[in-house]
């Protein structure tokens, strides 16, 4: 019996080991929660998120949360989360291929930026900007960990839909069917049509009627007997209605959204940023 | 030529009868109807009776009147200038009274009165000229019936869903000019009025815009002055149909005279001045509520808040103003046309060709939706 609890203990130390070691050597960083903002639970599953998409696809998927960007020495979180990928070595394989979503606690900033060709082809402008609503308005709610969630499972998504279909993008539609065309135009027509012979005949039978009852006296106003003993004004009080002005997605350097793949800057990144 | 109302006249064509010797019945010698003297007699003891008893309306009617005429001078109109006085002119008057529709009417002697010009009715008789108000004021005919037909005739034209036959077949059956009583009120308005008003001011602060509304207490106060507001007294008289002749051109107003007379029925007025004026007051608000509100300019927006109007009652006139009547009927129904006899103005509802009407709706629907579809497909190629 000892015998048998021995082997077995031995099969567990090994299976543990062999295992952790291989975890070990999986372990390679995709969170970066310098805010602090994350459990270690939380970043490792966070971080076995990130693991299993770059063992099923050539592009690694980061995190980095920090408090303020201009610790990186850069006027705007775009720029910060280029510099943090850079400085860091990020990105899979020879292409760096990677995509990067940085939030900066203390403006509540957020940039988003791709780099290599499969991540900046499969991930497109269009892909990124739906990717970021869907964990935008956990951020909104502070819901940290659930909006890092929403990142990796979409990503994954588009990834996957990228392999199966294509990328997540805007595409032209099919032009419409001519002969449906046709008849919508048709039947629109008609109607417009409609309206305006209506309009027609109310003004031909508005002709015949000339009979009708006066509600005014004006032609009997004496001229110039109109006399204001009164014309006075009192300010009483003042309202203000404040309407916040519409974010742009982007609100500093950077690549341009435009639809239609990825735009891509002289510095190989494609991204936006905005506030969250 | 005077027509003697009382002669026995052919209940169906209103032509004079005559006693044939040979049947021993009164025959017409317009339409070759012929009577018993008993029926006859029997018909117009009714028509005595009928008069009669209009005659018996109208003094109720004038005892109502003077009451209200009482009333209206006790809230302020000024009805001092009114007489029933006709002094010579009395002796060249006449009356009658329309069983029918219990119309009143006063001419000059020498007027053949033979139809009641409001129903038709050509059984009208004669009642008590004592008693009636003498108008203030007439402004005479200008133009004549030839011109009241004119009129009609181009008051045709230019109407493409006029039916045809009305047109080419229209007979006018009656074309009648009537002095038809007006009361004119003269008075002041003095309007008080209060508004809540508004300016906005819009400006961009940091990440916000802003607009900024002002609000203000505005305030109207001020009078003007209504000169002989007309309102028909005749209820035989559409209300409309009266208010669409206006205007009418007060500068040949005339103090009244039998001799304007002579050829025209003239109505006697059924509708009070008291019951006229609260049409007047309700048009004079109309414009001074549009005057004032007009005046409150400059605001981005205003609401109107409380609001008095005080009507300062002044002098009533009674008119006679003159009015072509012109009836026709078509597929058995009456239409009435009325002509400004002064300016000449014609106004009465016409008929719509309904078959003609469905038809250009479906053409001009065709012929717009086939531009539309030509339009539209050129410029989306």
């Amino acid at each position: 019996m000892k015998r048998i609890i021995s082997v077995l203990i031995a099969l567990f130390l090994v299976v543990f080991l062999v295992g952790g070691m291989s975890a070990l050597a999986d372990a390679r960083p995709y969170v970066f929660d310098e805010a602090d903002l994350l459990s270690d639970a939380e970043e490792a599953n966070l971080t076995a998120l990130a693991a299993d998409i770059t063992a099923e696809y050539p592009i690694d998927v980061y995190v980095v949360a920090v408090n303020d960007f201009r610790d990186l020495g850069v006027s705007n979180a775009y720029d910060a989360a280029k510099t943090y990928y850079e400085s860091h070595s990020l990105g899979y394989g020879a292409g760096r291929d990677g995509m990067l979503l940085l939030l900066s606690m203390d403006d509540r900033d957020y940039a988003l930026v791709a780099k290599g060709d499969y991540a900046t082809t499969n991930l497109t402008d269009y892909g990124r900007q739906k990717l970021s609503e869907e964990f935008l308005d956990d951020f909104r709610r502070d819901d940290w960990y659930g909006g890092f969630e929403d990142y990796y499972k979409v990503t994954k998504d588009y990834l996957y839909e990228a392999k199966t279909n294509r990328p997540v993008d805007i595409y032209p539609k099919d032009p419409p069917d001519p002969k449906k065309v046709r008849s919508l135009g048709a039947a629109i027509s008609l109607l417009l049509g409609y309206l305006a012979a209506t309009f027609t005949c109310a003004g031909m039978k508005s002709k015949l009627r000339s009979v009708k009852a006066a509600s005014s006296a004006n032609r009997y106003l004496n001229a110039g007997s109109v006399n204001f003993s009164d014309r006075s004004e009192v300010f009483t009080h003042t309202t203000q209605v404040r309407t916040p002005i519409p974010r742009q997605s982007r609100d500093d350097g950077g690549s341009s959204f435009g639809g239609g793949g990825s735009h891509i800057d002289s510095d190989g990144f494609a991204g936006h940023s905005g506030k969250f | 030529m005077p027509s003697q109302i009382t002669n026995y006249q052919c209940p169906a064509c209103n032509g004079g009868l005559h006693f044939s010797s040979a049947t021993g019945r009164l025959e017409c010698e317009y339409c070759g109807s012929s009577f018993s003297v008993e029926d006859v007699e029997a018909y117009y003891a009714k028509k005595d009776e009928a008069a009669a008893a209009a005659q018996a309306k109208a003094e109720a009617k004038a005892e109502a009147q003077a009451a209200q005429a009482a009333q209206a001078a006790a809230e302020g109109w000024d009805i001092s200038g009114m007489s029933s006085d006709w002094g010579a002119d009395a002796a060249g008057m006449k009356a009658y009274n329309c069983p029918s529709c219990g119309a009143e009417l006063i001419c000059d002697a020498t007027t053949a009165a033979t139809s009641c010009p409001y129903c038709g009715n050509p059984t009208i008789v004669p009642g008590q000229f004592a008693g009636a108000l003498k108008p203030d004021y007439v402004i005479p005919f200008k133009l004549d019936k030839n011109a009241a037909v004119a009129a009609l005739k181009r008051h045709y034209k230019g109407k493409y869903l006029l039916p045809k036959v009305f047109s080419d077949d229209n007979h006018i059956n009656e074309v009648k000019g009537v002095y038809v009583p007006f009361w004119l009120f003269t008075s002041t308005a003095d309007a008080d009025a209060s508004y809540l008003a508004t300016k906005t001011e819009a400006h961009r602060e940091g990440d916000f815009d802003v607009v900024t509304t002002f609000h203000y207490q505005v305030h109207r106060a001020g009078s003007m002055n209504f000169n002989m507001v007309p309102v028909d007294g005749s209820t035989k008289m559409p209300n409309d149909y009266m208010d669409s002749l206006e205007p009418y051109d007060y500068s040949e107003l005339k103090p009244f005279s039998k001799a304007y007379l002579p050829g025209y029925l003239a109505d006697k007025f059924d509708v009070s001045s008291d019951a006229g004026a609260k049409r007047v007051e309700e048009r004079i608000r109309a414009t001074v509520a549009h005057v004032v509100d007009g005046d409150v300019q400059g605001y981005a927006s205003v609401s109107p808040g409380a609001s008095n109007v005080k009507i300062n009652r002044g002098a009533v006139h009674y008119a006679m103003l003159p009015v072509w009547l012109l009836n026709t009927k078509w597929e058995g129904k009456d239409y009435l046309f009325a002509m400004n006899g002064q300016t000449g103005k014609l106004v009465g509802d016409l008929p719509v060709d309904n078959r003609k009407l469905r038809l250009t709706k479906l053409g001009l629907t065709l012929l717009f939706a086939a531009l539309a579809f030509v339009f539209a497909t050129l410029l989306l190629h």
